[in-house]
C-alpha cells in the first residue's frame, strides 16, 4: 500500500542546487530572414525551496527561458543542469519522463483537459506516473479540499471560472510531487482578488510543501513577494534580486 | 497501473465529443457493410451457380474417355463399383440424343434431348422438383410424354424473349438422325436455374435410346452423401483409378463455363474491393487527421505533464483499433440485417434464386481489413499527433 500524504512535502536543502543554465541561448529561426536570438547566454542557477520570479517587458525572453528550464524547448547553445546532470540532450522520452517526476508547469491559461473533471484532471499525472486509481483519487481529494475546490471535485474544467481553473492547474501541479514548478503569467487573466488568492496559494506551497517555485509575472508586487527576482533584458539578466539570502556551504 | 489508465483515458476521450464519434463509426461501418456485401454477393453468386450446376450434375460425372465413341462400355460393371464406394448416396446413367422439334409448324433446331431413368433420376438430380408448369416425367410413364427447359418452350412460340411460349398440352414434333418423326405430348416445363438443361429436352432413356438412336449410357451421375471438396475428389480420384479409360469430373470441371463466369465475377469484385480498402484507408486518415487536429490542445497538455510521444501514439492507435471493432460490431450487425432480408427474399436470376452469402473466413478477412486499415490509416496521423509542439499549443491557447 502507497503512504498517502498529501500535498507532499519536500524538505528543501538551500544549499543545494536544483537547476542551472550555463550560457544559455536560444535562436528561432536560425539563418532565415526573421532569426531571432531570444536569449543571449544566460547563466544562472536556482537552489531547492526558492521562490524566483522572472520578470522584463515582452519579447524580453522570459517565456523561452521558462519552457527551456521547464524542458518545453531545448537551447540553441549551453546546458540545462537538473540536480547537477546535464539534460541538455535528453531523448524525447527522458525529457517527458523529467517533466512527469520533476517539472510541473502552470499555464497562462490552464491548459486544463476540458472534457474531465477537476479531480479528474488532478489525478492524471498520479495515474501517468503508475500511482493506483485510489491513491490518485485519495491524494487529488485532499489537494482539491486544500484549495478549497472539494466541491467542485465532479466539476467538468470547462465549467470552472477562471480563478477555479487556476488553482485546478496549480493543484495539478502541486500533487505530482515535483521538485520544481513553473508557472508562466498564472494571474494573467484574473482579477486582482483572484490573482492575489493564486499568489497567496504559491507562497504557501513554497513555504509549507517546500516547493522550488519560478514564476513569470509583469507584476511588481508579484515579483515583490518572491524570495529572489531575475530581471530579463534584452535576452540577457539585467539584475538578480535577492531578498532572502542563500544559505552557502551548509 | 497506466495500461489500466490508458484504457480509461482511451475510452473516455473516444465518446467526448460524441458528433465527432458518431460520423467516424458510421463512415467506418459504412465500409464494412460495403466489404461485407461485395464478398457476399461473390459468394451468393458462385453458390448460385454452383447449386444450378449441381442440380442436374450432382457431385460427379462420368464420360466416356473417347473421343470418338460416346457410350460407356460396361456401365453395368461401373454402377456395381460405384455402389460399393463408401459416400456415394445414388447414382443415375443418362443417354443424350441430338434431333430436330417441331410445334406449330416451326422446327427448332439443333435441340439436345436427355434421356432419364426418371426414378433414379428423382434421388441425383433436381429436375422433378424444378418444374415451373405442367409435371415431370412419370417413372414408368407412357412414352409420348416429353419435358421441355423453359428456354426451348420459349422458343417454340413467337421469339425467345417475347412472353410467348409453348404449354402443357401442347403436341411436339420429334426428328430423329434418319428423318422419322413422332408426335409427343408436353406434359411439363422445367426452370432449371442454370444454363444448359433450359435448353434441353426431356425423355425416358429408352425412348431415346429406341426411337431417337440417341448414346445409349453416354453419362453417369453420382450424387454423395458428403459432398464437401475433399470427398468429393477422393470419390473422383478412387474411381478414376479404377476405370483410367472414363473421363471422371466433378460437376465444377464439367461445366467449365461456370467457372468462367466466376472468374469474371471475381475480378469485377476485386476490383470493387480493391477500390474500398483505398475507400477505407482515405476516410481513416480524414477522420484521424480531423481528429488529431481537434485534439491537439489536449496532446500538448498531456506532453506538458509527461506524457512520452509513444504514449501519445499508442493512445490514437488504441482509439483507432476501438473505432475499427466499434464500427466493425456496427457494420456487420447492418449486415446481417440486409443478409436476413435477402435470405427471406431470394432474387430470381436466370442462374438461380440470388441472395447473399457469406463464409466466417470472408468475415474474418473483412474484419481484418477494417480494423487493419482503420490502424494502419490512423498510424501517421497519431505519429503526427505524437510530433506536436507543446510550445505552439500553449501559444495557440494563448
Amino acid at each position: 500500500m502507497e503512504n498517502i500524504s498529501t500535498p507532499p512535502i519536500i524538505t528543501p536543502n538551500p544549499s543545494r542546487v536544483l537547476l542551472e543554465l550555463v550560457d544559455v541561448k536560444k535562436i528561432y529561426y536560425p539563418g532565415e530572414k526573421n532569426e531571432n536570438m531570444a536569449l543571449k547566454g544566460i547563466s544562472f542557477a536556482v537552489n531547492e525551496g526558492e521562490f524566483v520570479a522572472l520578470t522584463g517587458q515582452s519579447g524580453s525572453g522570459k517565456s523561452s527561458l521558462l519552457n527551456i528550464l521547464g524542458l518545453l524547448d531545448s537551447p540553441s547553445s549551453g546546458s540545462l543542469r537538473i540536480h547537477g546532470q546535464d539534460v541538455t540532450s535528453f531523448t524525447s522520452g527522458a525529457r517527458a519522463d523529467l517533466r512527469l517526476k520533476v517539472v510541473s508547469f502552470v499555464f497562462q491559461f490552464f491548459n486544463l483537459i476540458n472534457n474531465l473533471t477537476a479531480l479528474e484532471n488532478i489525478m492524471i499525472p498520479l495515474r501517468l506516473q503508475g500511482h493506483t486509481y485510489k491513491y490518485a483519487y485519495d491524494i487529488g481529494m485532499k489537494t482539491l479540499t486544500s484549495l478549497d475546490l472539494a466541491h467542485s471535485a465532479d466539476v467538468f474544467a470547462r465549467d470552472l471560472s477562471g480563478g477555479e481553473q487556476q488553482r485546478v492547474a496549480i493543484g495539478r501541479a502541486l500533487c505530482k510531487d515535483s521538485a520544481v514548478i513553473l508557472a508562466d503569467e498564472p494571474t494573467a487573466h484574473l482579477d486582482s482578488v483572484r490573482s492575489q488568492e493564486v499568489m497567496d496559494l504559491l507562497l504557501k506551497i513554497n513555504k509549507e510543501f517546500g516547493r522550488t517555485i519560478i514564476l513569470v509575472t509583469h507584476e511588481r508586487t508579484q515579483a515583490d513577494q518572491a524570495g529572489r527576482c531575475l530581471v530579463i533584458k534584452d535576452g540577457v539578466i539585467a539584475e538578480d534580486i535577492r531578498r532572502i539570502p542563500v544559505v552557502v556551504g551548509v | 497501473m497506466q495500461f489500466l489508465f490508458f484504457v480509461d483515458f482511451a475510452l473516455r476521450d473516444l465518446f467526448k465529443n460524441r458528433v465527432m464519434f458518431s460520423l467516424i463509426t458510421v463512415s467506418i461501418a459504412l465500409t464494412t457493410v460495403a466489404i461485407l456485401s461485395t464478398s457476399s454477393v461473390l459468394l451468393g453468386f458462385t453458390r448460385a451457380l454452383e447449386a444450378g450446376n449441381q442440380g442436374w450434375l450432382a457431385d460427379i460425372v462420368i464420360t466416356s474417355g473417347y473421343k470418338d465413341r460416346e457410350e460407356i462400355i460396361h456401365a453395368d460393371d461401373l454402377l456395381h463399383f460405384i455402389k460399393q464406394q463408401p459416400n456415394v448416396f445414388s447414382l443415375t446413367e443418362r443417354s443424350y440424343a441430338t434431333g430436330g422439334l417441331k410445334q406449330n409448324e416451326k422446327w427448332v433446331l439443333p435441340y439436345q434431348v436427355l434421356g432419364l431413368n426418371v426414378k433414379d433420376e428423382r434421388d441425383v438430380s433436381l429436375f422433378h422438383k424444378e418444374v415451373i408448369e405442367g409435371r415431370f416425367l412419370k417413372d414408368r410413364g407412357p412414352t409420348d410424354e416429353i419435358v421441355v427447359g423453359v428456354d426451348i418452350a420459349n422458343s417454340l412460340v413467337g421469339g425467345a424473349y417475347d412472353d410467348r411460349r409453348a404449354h402443357v398440352g401442347d403436341s411436339i414434333l420429334l426428328r430423329n438422325d434418319q428423318g422419322d418423326i413422332k408426335k409427343y405430348v408436353l406434359v411439363g416445363i422445367i426452370d432449371a436455374k442454370t444454363f444448359v438443361p433450359n435448353s434441353m429436352v426431356f425423355l425416358d432413356k429408352n425412348e431415346v435410346e429406341s426411337f431417337l438412336l440417341g448414346t445409349k449410357n453416354s453419362q453417369v451421375i453420382v450424387k454423395l452423401t458428403n459432398n464437401d471438396k475433399s470427398s468429393v475428389a477422393e470419390a473422383k480420384r478412387s474411381i478414376q483409378n479404377a476405370y483410367p479409360e472414363l473421363l471422371v469430373q466433378t460437376s465444377e470441371e464439367s461445366a467449365g463455363f461456370v467457372k468462367d463466369i466466376l472468374a469474371a465475377i471475381s475480378f469485377i469484385v476485386t476490383i470493387i474491393n480493391t477500390l474500398l480498402i483505398f475507400v477505407v484507408f482515405f476516410i481513416v486518415n480524414i477522420v484521424m487527421y480531423i481528429s488529431v487536429s481537434q485534439d491537439k490542445r489536449q496532446i500538448g497538455i498531456l506532453k506538458s505533464i509527461g506524457c512520452t510521444n509513444s504514449f501519445i501514439v499508442t493512445l490514437n492507435l488504441f482509439k483507432a483499433l476501438v473505432y475499427g471493432f466499434l464500427a466493425y460490431s456496427v457494420g456487420l450487425l447492418v449486415y446481417i440485417i440486409l443478409y436476413g432480408i435477402s435470405s427471406q427474399n431470394p432474387y430470381p436470376l436466370l442462374i438461380g434464386d440470388f441472395k447473399m452469402e457469406l463464409s466466417s473466413m470472408q468475415m474474418l478477412f473483412s474484419l481484418l481489413l477494417v480494423v487493419g486499415g482503420v490502424v494502419f490509416g490512423s498510424f501517421v496521423p497519431s505519429v503526427i499527433a505524437a510530433k506536436t509542439s507543446i510550445i505552439d499549443v500553449i501559444r495557440e491557447s494563448d
